[in-house]
């Protein structure tokens, strides 16, 4: 009996050290995280919108569509730079850039900022794996946001189906409801500077 | 007790050729098929291994008095997927643009039976000085390992070598080996068994010839 207390002692303290550890990790890995991850995409930024530049302090701000608060901010040209995130994909959550033209009638382009979809797979929706995204270069409110197979204008991706339908689905979602005026002012009107 | 040079010597051959994780062992082959199918994913996988394999031999070293012998197994998983999530973090932090290309991969490590192995066999019964140079040299000859085959299949499904480096080292080092189609077999599960197979009699044929 006390050498079952005795293990599970042990193994109850080496399961605390290890979670202590790790917590401390991440939260001080967190800001240089954070920044790498900012970083990244500011460089889709210039991607999808090469002439555009930006001021000083960085505000993002916030618009409600539907259910969903999204971010956004907008370059010294007028170009809308909008996140939003599925939860449709195949292993989870894929965070989305969206540029719209200053006019929001036209989409510049998409990236994805993070996701978890399946190696080799699903994750060719990164432009650095493939350039499936580019099918969202410079579409307008006619375009059909449905896989080719879902009777849409877009091409999927061999042995993933799931991811490339998720990803479609919420660009046109976004796209069409900022598109047609869809959008309204957050609850208390988040305004987040330089995060 | 061997004199110490002869214990990293002995180490250094058991890890690289004699007792290789991949190849005579034949342990963490879901990590080593899956991401073998080119040099660069072979290559960042491997430096990966490499570190958690360090690390993890290292924790268990160091801890191996609290060890006691009826927690060891969960307590080993423990300390590898922490070893690995900490490898994770400090990639994602330090080297992002590796993390991005290596993705769940990363994650794959933890599968990896090799580690818990040398934990097992080797690491709990060790002072750390040692249970370290085990893993560095288990974690080269798993690496190196990796590295041929990873090579092997991309020349053969896609004719290249070093495709698409741009990614992790900055530039592309990419040499179209063979003009061809490729065999798309090689590209795909069943030609990474295949692929391995070939490299184990190749390793088991030269061991022979040594006798």
């Amino acid at each position: 009996m006390r050498d079952l207390i005795q293990s599970s002692a042990r193994l109850s303290a080496f399961a605390a050290a290890v979670i202590l550890i790790l917590s401390a990790l991440f939260w001080g890995l967190r800001p240089s995280i954070h920044h790498n991850q900012q970083r990244e995409a500011d460089r889709f930024l210039r991607e999808l919108a090469p002439n555009d530049t930006f001021p000083e302090t960085r505000a993002r701000q916030c618009y409600r569509l539907g259910e969903a608060l999204l971010e956004y901010e907008r370059s010294e040209q007028g170009n809308w730079f909008i996140r939003t995130r599925t939860l449709r994909g195949y292993n989870g959550e894929i965070a989305l850039l969206l540029a719209l033209s200053a006019d929001t009638q036209t989409l510049l382009g998409v990236r994805v900022l993070q996701h978890r979809e399946t190696v080799g797979l699903g994750d060719k929706i990164e432009r650095r794996k493939s350039a499936w995204i580019e099918a969202f270069r410079n579409r307008d409110a006619r375009t059909r946001f449905a896989l080719k197979q879902d009777g849409g204008d877009f091409d999927g991706l061999t042995g993933a189906t799931i991811t490339p339908r998720a990803v479609v689905q919420q660009v046109g979602a976004v796209f069409l409801g900022w598109a047609q005026g869809e959008v309204s002012a957050c609850p208390d009107n988040k305004d987040k500077s330089n995060q | 007790m061997t004199a110490p040079e002869n214990e990293y010597r002995k180490l250094a051959r058991q890890g690289l050729w004699r007792n290789n994780p991949a190849l005579t062992q034949i342990l963490g082959l879901c990590p080593l098929l899956a991401v073998s199918n080119n040099s660069i994913n072979a290559l960042g996988l491997g430096v990966a291994t490499v570190f958690v394999m360090v690390l993890a031999n290292v924790l268990v070293a160091w801890s191996r008095r609290w060890i006691r012998p009826e927690i060891r197994i969960p307590v080993f998983v423990l300390l590898i997927a922490g070893a690995v999530t900490a490898v994770e973090l400090l990639m994602q932090a330090f080297f992002y643009s590796l993390y991005q290309s290596l993705g769940l991969f990363l994650s794959l490590i933890v599968t990896n039976c090799a580690i818990i192995a040398r934990a097992e066999s080797y690491a709990v019964k060790q002072p750390v000085r040692y249970a370290a140079w085990d893993g560095l040299m288990m974690g080269l000859g798993f690496a190196w390992a990796l590295l041929l085959l990873g090579m092997l299949r991309e020349i053969l499904a896609q004719g290249t070598l070093w495709a698409e480096t741009e990614a992790l080292l900055g530039r592309d080092f990419s040499i179209q080996v063979f003009e061809y189609q490729g065999v798309l077999l090689f590209a795909l599960p069943a030609g990474a068994f295949i692929a391995f197979g070939f490299l184990l009699a190749l390793k088991n044929a030269i061991t022979g010839i040594k006798k």
